[in-house]
């Protein structure tokens, strides 16, 4: 109902820090509907694919990945300070995902690895406990997924358009899999993570009978001890499932609970 | 009052059925489905209980309530399509029965419910023998109602049990016959009680343990129906429709108030509240269980959690 | 066709402000509901929020918005002579024909003041069909009070106790600061032909009718109001169900012995 001739139109952003950039991605492919949407915004900042972006105030910031380096945490606090609205987009930003495995073991062995030449690692490009959005700055709204959907893009700045509160969809991957009618994978005597993990993606794996990985991080209620049983009777060790788990789940894993740890 | 269907007209009855309307019914492929038919050769009766029951035909996981145009809410007057629902058994019958005491409420009718219920044709199949170990119907006191016909399988053919004109109508032509079809026994039975005594008994926690709260139970049951309404728009038009979801009382956000606060803020909560929606609640207002036994929710539930025996265990003190 | 759902459009006749989180809309409108029971308000678009009516009159309805959502803010943004879209009015409210004859306290916090004054309002009109009435409003502080200048009113002509939690600043009622559960405590009523109705808080609610079962009151003279997420208004959707009762169409209004001790 916001015409735009009498309304001015937010000032949007999609920021990016460390990730592989595939977030942003899922929004600039909407292609279409993105078009009509850029009627009722101002994309003032997209780096991606934009020459020239503007610096704050943003109505809406959109950011992908976590914070690994000293400039990550100085970017995100400057488009915190900048933004009425900061929207974690992605696992990586939601939860620590890929990125953030580096926790879970020698921080030094993994940057050896990594680096043959180290001595560049210092002032903004100094590494920084791979972490979060949250754990660094205030987040409006959080949208999981590796990568997220477009549709969960769309409903939100339906939302914002409207002057809404976004409500972000709130299900196990269960749900839109049994509306679906797949045959479940668990029951199969298979791996899949589906009951303790966030939807939203239409059961995007199950339906071509792969498990779900739980990319879209786990559930902040999820039954994990249960969990823990029946993915054990299908031979899935607590230990895979425990990776499976830190890989999304990042810096978050810590919150899991004592079952899984 | 019935009919009577030789065995080798059975297939010849399936071509009139197509012939009428949109026939669904259960087809096997790596699961048993209720599924539009292209060949009725790919009917299959034998293949158990389909997985998601009839309801789906009347209250879909997601439809449009109205319209929204110009800043006003319109209603759709698209009549929905014909179709003719063959295979379905009576727990699942038994539930559009329940269904309507809700959505054709005299007070507030729901017409989407209502058109699609005056536009679907029933065809039951009873069950000679339980499709699966957790059926429970046998303890359910089903009743004989909301279906069209219902076939009854006998040695030679099939005895049609006839309950309304246009069933009769299908079915006109066949040899009439009166039999009073028995109901389907099963070996699992729900040991009916009130259950009031037994609100804050320990046991309902050990079933809690086992919840992976994924709401499956809700989803396959043939009688649960709560839903949530919510509003999709073109922002920039405001034209869009006002949608019904099917919801679960499993979920935690389902009696979350403006403000944050949610009432049945625990799992164990939650899961009682779904199992006495079912046999208790519904039955001190309408005077019937709201569960058939269809026993889905025993049989897709992850960690098969099983409600009958719970409340089996129940003892009066 | 017609539809459950469907709204109908109504016009704005005032917006009256409140307090910083409350307005009051004015709507030309004959439908009139009945002391307790709410309308469906509809922003299509947005989505629906139920609401109390506020009033008793057949020319216009006056719904006090508390704004604390999606819908309740969008309503917050409409003006006079805007339109609005209702279905209704729904829902059990006060048995006011039961009512008849005795001596009735009202006992509000808050914005649950609002259907209360729709009682009030059918009291105004029918005054003789009703003896003593005491009224029991408590609010956060002075600048969160509802309907002043009824209150005012009030005070002229019924047994008025108004009390505020907390008053920094000013005080202009001159009202006692403390809770309203304080004060109905201290306060000497019948307990003898009287019927007791409550709305507001749930920690409100509880300690009332404590105060009141202390006092002798019983059970069957306590009326309670509950507030639970309302979709479809309708008794479908589930979502205001406890343990089987419906809060849209079994309530919102129940007698306390029936809801009494219920729990989830």
């Amino acid at each position: 109902m916001s015409s735009s001739s009498e309304k001015k139109k937010p000032r949007v952003a999609i920021h990016s820090i460390t990730g592989c950039a595939g977030c942003q991605l899922v929004i600039y492919f909407i292609r279409d509907k993105l078009l009509e949407l850029l009627g009722e915004i101002d994309l003032v900042a997209a780096p991606m694919i934009k020459g020239k972006n503007e610096e704050g105030p943003y109505d809406i910031c959109f950011v992908e990945g976590l914070v690994a380096s000293q400039r990550d945490l100085e970017n995100l606090k400057k488009w915190r300070e900048q933004s009425k609205f900061l929207v974690a987009w992605g696992t990586c930003a939601t939860h620590g995902n890929v990125p953030g495995i580096k926790i879970f073991m020698d921080e030094k062995q993994v940057e050896e690895a990594v680096y043959k030449d180290k001595s560049n690692l210092t002032g903004e490009n100094t590494p920084l406990k791979p972490t979060p959005l949250e754990a660094h700055v205030r987040i409006d709204y959080r949208i999981s997924g590796c990568p997220p959907e477009e549709i969960e893009f769309l409903r939100m700045m339906q939302h914002f358009l409207m002057d809404m509160k976004p409500v972000v969809y709130n299900e196990p991957v269960c749900v839109e899999c049994t509306q679906r009618e797949i045959k479940c994978l668990l029951e199969d005597g298979k791996e899949c993570l589906g009951p303790m993990i966030r939807g939203g993606c239409d059961a995007l794996c199950p339906v071509v009978n792969h498990g779900c990985t739980g990319c879209h991080g786990p559930l902040e209620d999820a039954n994990i001890p249960q969990m823990l049983k029946l993915l054990k009777a299908n031979g899935i060790p607590k230990e895979l499932v425990k990776q499976r788990l830190q890989k999304y789940a990042g810096a978050k894993f810590e919150e899991l609970g004592a079952d899984i740890r | 009052m019935g009919r009577v269907l030789k065995k080798e007209d059975y297939k010849k009855f399936l071509q009139l059925l197509k012939s009428k309307a949109e026939l669904v019914a259960p087809i096997t492929t790596d699961m048993t489905r209720f599924e539009v038919v292209e060949d009725i050769d790919d009917i299959n009766l034998e293949g158990g209980n389909p997985f998601f029951p009839i309801k789906k035909y009347f209250l879909p996981n997601k439809e449009t309530l109205l319209k929204i145009k110009n800043g006003n809410t319109k209603v759709i007057e698209k009549k929905p399509k014909k179709r003719i629902i063959f295979g379905a058994r009576l727990c699942d019958i038994n539930g559009i029965a329940i269904l309507d005491k809700l959505f054709l409420d005299h007070k507030y009718p729901d017409e989407n419910y209502k058109k699609k219920r005056e536009n679907t044709i029933i065809i039951g199949v009873n069950c000679l023998t339980s499709p699966s170990e957790y059926c429970f119907c046998g303890s359910m006191d089903l009743k004989k109602e909301a279906y069209d016909l219902l076939l009854h399988e006998r040695e030679k053919d099939y005895y049609i049990d006839v309950h309304t004109d246009y069933g009769a109508m299908l079915v006109k032509h066949l040899p009439e016959d009166r039999f009073d079809y028995p109901l389907p026994k099963t070996e699992k039975k729900l040991d009916k009680k009130n259950l009031w005594p037994f609100f804050a008994d320990k046991y309902w926690e050990k079933d809690n343990d086992l919840c992976v709260s994924c709401q499956r139970c809700t989803i396959l049951c043939p009688t649960c129906f709560c839903f949530d309404m919510y509003d999709r728009v073109n922002p920039k038009t405001g034209d869009g429709e006002r949608l019904r979801k099917i919801d679960s009382c499993h979920s935690k956000d389902f009696t979350e108030v403006a403000g944050g606060h949610v009432f049945r803020d625990t799992r164990l909560k939650r899961y009682r509240h779904r199992v006495l929606h079912k046999v208790q609640f519904f039955e001190d207002k309408f005077d019937r269980s709201m569960c058939t036994g269809c026993g889905r929710c025993i049989e897709y539930c992850h960690s098969k959690i099983d409600f009958v025996t719970t409340i089996n265990k129940f003892i009066e003190h | 066709m017609n539809s459950i759902y469907q709204a109908k459009r109504y016009r704005i006749t005032d917006v009256v402000e409140q307090t910083g989180d409350n307005i009051m809309l004015r709507i030309k409108t004959r439908l009139n509901p009945k002391p307790g029971e709410f309308v469906e308000v509809s922003i299509p678009g947005i989505g629906e929020a139920p609401i109390s009516s506020a009033s008793y009159n057949n020319k216009v309805l006056d719904l006090n918005i508390r704004i604390v959502g999606n819908v309740t803010e969008a309503i917050s943004k409409l003006k006079k002579g805007d339109k609005i879209h209702l279905r209704g009015p729904y829902g059990k409210g006060y048995p006011i024909d039961e009512l008849k004859g005795k001596n009735l306290i009202l006992i509000a916090g808050g914005c649950g003041l609002a259907p209360l004054r729709g009682i009030i309002e059918y009291i105004d009109q029918h005054r003789l069909d009703y003896r003593e009435i005491y009224l029991f409003f408590g609010f956060r502080s002075p600048d969160d009070v509802l309907f002043k200048d009824e209150i005012r009113e009030w005070e002229k002509v019924y047994h008025m106790n108004l009390s505020v939690d907390e008053a920094m600043g000013e005080n202009p009622f001159n009202c006692p600061v403390g809770f309203v559960t304080g004060i109905l405590e201290k306060a000497e009523l019948p307990v003898n032909n009287t019927e007791v109705l409550m709305c507001g808080p749930h920690v409100m609610m509880e300690k009332s009718i404590r105060i009141l079962e202390n006092k002798g009151f019983h059970d069957n003279q306590i009326w309670v109001s509950f507030e639970r997420h309302m979709k479809c208004t309708t008794g479908k959707c589930g979502h205001c169900m406890i343990n089987g009762m419906y809060v849209c169409i079994d309530g919102p209004v129940f007698r306390y012995d029936e809801v009494k001790g219920v729990d989830e």
